[in-house]
């Protein structure tokens, strides 16, 4: 049907028989697109009389906002803590891989490093949007050196460093520049951690506790400061406790900041995290669950030896140990396995578990409205998979990025 | 044929709402064809007089598609309309206003008071009057219509079609057919209208006499001779 739009010329495409995930529920709705983003069909019709030029059967698939991973540090034999000369090409190599999970945008991750790989890796990093050449950058979430020397787990122990001596400037001294990083991961019992935790939420860097012994009042007092997520939960952390439960206690802590909401990320690849564990942290507090991948640059490939920054990584199935050791480093899960297991273990809704990898990291982001929800005026990323929750297709800005062929690669 | 004064249009109770989620978006019409009454134009009585200059120039109305209020209303011509009305402004009655609350959350204050409304007149325009009104009750629970009126060409609503379900509408459906056209149950004017259908299911004739509805039940295997071909071909 020819349409008649007084607003723009843009082709507008809907997509048909199939359920949206919008509100919190699946839903039997067409989803319609136009110039990269989700469109009003209502507004359409009666403010512009509108009407779609191309309408796409999706078969009765689900259709859910792309996933958003906000710790992945490598892939396909790229680590994004070493500092090679074709970087540029290997962060390439890895957005465009990761369509295929079902990955629409995502924080590249460096693990602790010496000073001189940050100035070499980070201005190479640039935030960008998603498209046909891959995953969109929202920026680079350095996890470390600022961490604890007890909870280093696969992080290089020489390469550890504190603050103490000039806080927020030390900080920045080691890094180089804040200019694309989103996330930075650190240990909030050390030393002057208020004032640096104060001066990048300031500066709109997401502040995130991990590899840390903090009890729960340091790591309450790091969240007042402005810290809002918590890195792969459980893991390079105490245990829970019952009398201090550490970090993980900030779940159900009632120090939070009103208005404010703490997410964690957790890595749900059946190995990290018992599924007990998984379903504990899930029912403590399902509003603020993050599924991450934290993969690593064996991640898509045979097992074997991989590299993480500094260190040697041994990997067998979907294990993965510093070589050598039984330390965990780094997963090689996909983030649409994630998901699928998310579900299984908790057998929680479809919903929840695609919401986890996309509703949630968006709104701790703070890119919500753009991002991580099919509402109308918000960016088209968008993944149809089929009712196991396996990627069929995925689309940034409205166009398809990736396709399932028939062969099943 | 009708819409809130004042809710603003992409509120989920206007009518503009409902009529995209349960008709519009389910079919493939040409956003040109659909008018529906704006209840913020600048000037609603000058909206008024355009849409019905709109039906007008469309030939005037096939099918006209209603129920009925419990005050036996028809769109929004609430109890003592007149019967020659036009599409205008009209204040909502207490009633109208009090089954409209659960759209509401149940708060009257956020309900509407007014509404832009065709008139009875509108609806009943003709040219020639004929008194056939046919009702067809439902057998058991299904919901089933017949219509065995006289065809009249010079109508300018050609078809006037009214769904009444619910025990809560019994007492308006008794209202409209059983007693005398009379403006304070206004949906009773289509008794006057050459072609008029009342569909409605066993619980809205509860407040009839039993007799009306054996009548009508009865049209059943006068219905079923219609529509069977094998049968009517033999009659002829």
């Amino acid at each position: 049907m020819p349409s008649n739009k007084s607003v723009s010329d843009a082709p507008i495409v809907q997509f048909t028989n199939c359920r949206i995930l919008r509100d919190h529920w699946l839903q039997r709705e067409d989803l319609w697109v136009r110039e990269g983003k989700i469109l009003n069909p209502e507004k359409l019709f009666f403010d512009e009389k509108g009407s779609a030029d191309v309408q796409l059967d999706c078969k009765g698939s689900i259709i859910a906002p792309g996933f958003i991973d906000v710790q992945i540090n490598g892939g396909f034999g790229v680590d994004f803590s070493l500092a090679t000369d074709d970087f540029k090409s290997g962060i390439d190599l890895v957005s465009q891989k990761i369509l295929s999970h079902g990955v629409t945008s995502f924080c590249p991750t460096l693990v602790t490093s010496p000073p001189s790989v940050y100035h070499q890796v980070l201005p190479q990093i640039s935030v960008r949007n998603g498209g046909a050449h891959g995953a969109g950058i929202l920026g680079a979430h350095l996890e470390g050196p600022f961490i604890s020397r007890e909870k280093k787990g696969a992080h290089p122990e020489h390469c550890l460093r504190t603050f103490e001596a000039g806080a927020f400037q030390d900080l920045l001294n080691t890094y180089g520049s804040l200019d694309c990083v989103r996330i930075v991961t650190l240990a909030p019992e050390m030393k002057r951690s208020s004032e640096v935790i104060r001066e990048l939420t300031k500066r709109g860097v997401c502040v995130s506790l991990g590899h840390s012994v903090a009890n729960l009042s340091q790591a309450e007092e790091a969240v007042q400061h402005g810290a809002t997520f918590i890195t792969h939960l459980f893991n390079a952390m105490l245990p829970f406790h019952h009398r201090d439960p550490g970090i993980v206690g900030l779940l159900t802590s009632d120090k939070i900041p009103a208005g404010r909401r703490v997410f964690y990320g957790m890595i749900s690849d059946g190995i990290h995290t018992n599924p007990a564990a998984l379903r504990i942290a899930h029912r403590a507090h399902p509003k603020g669950l993050v599924l991450v991948t934290d993969a690593i640059a064996g991640m898509g490939l045979a097992p074997g030896r991989h590299t993480l920054g500094q260190q040697v990584v041994e990997i067998d199935g979907l294990n993965t140990y510093i070589a050598g050791t039984k330390t965990l480093s780094g997963s090689v899960a996909t983030m649409d396995t994630c998901v699928r297991h998310f579900q299984e273990a908790t057998g929680c809704s479809v919903e929840t578990a695609l919401e986890a990898a996309s509703l949630h990291p968006a709104q701790l982001l703070g890119i919500e409205h753009n991002k991580g929800t099919l509402n109308y005026d918000s960016d088209a990323d968008f993944l149809m998979l089929n009712d196991s929750l396996y990627v069929q297709a995925t689309y940034i800005a409205g166009q398809e990025v990736w396709r399932q062929d028939a062969s099943g690669m | 044929m009708d819409e809130y004064v004042g809710l603003p249009r992409n509120h989920p109770e206007s009518y503009h709402s409902y009529m995209w989620n349960n008709f519009f978006k389910h079919i493939d019409i040409d956003p040109n064809n659909a008018h529906i009454l704006d209840g913020n134009a600048p000037d609603l009585q000058a909206e008024c007089d355009a849409f019905e200059k709109k039906i007008e120039e469309a030939g005037g109305i096939d099918l006209f598609v209603g129920g009925i209020g419990p005050d036996g209303h028809i769109a929004f011509n609430e109890p003592g309309s007149s019967l020659s009305s036009r599409t205008r402004l009209k204040t909502l009655a207490m009633d109208t206003i009090l089954a409209n609350a659960k759209y509401f959350d149940g708060d009257l204050s956020k309900v509407p008071t007014m509404a832009l409304t065709v008139g009875v007149g509108t609806v009943m325009d003709a040219r020639e009057v004929r008194t056939h009104l046919v009702l067809v009750a439902c057998v058991f629970s299904r919901l089933v219509g017949i219509d065995t009126g006289i065809e009249s060409k010079e109508t300018f609503v050609l078809q006037v079609m009214i769904l009444i379900t619910g025990a809560h509408k019994a007492f308006a459906l008794y209202k409209a057919i059983e007693e005398g056209v009379n403006h304070m149950w206004t949906v009773s004017a289509f008794q006057q209208h050459p072609r008029t259908i009342f569909v409605c299911d066993e619980d809205a004739t509860l407040e009839l006499r039993v007799k009306t509805v054996k009548y009508f039940k009865g049209l059943m295997h006068v219905h079923n001779k219609l529509v069977d071909p094998l049968y009517s071909m033999k009659e002829n």
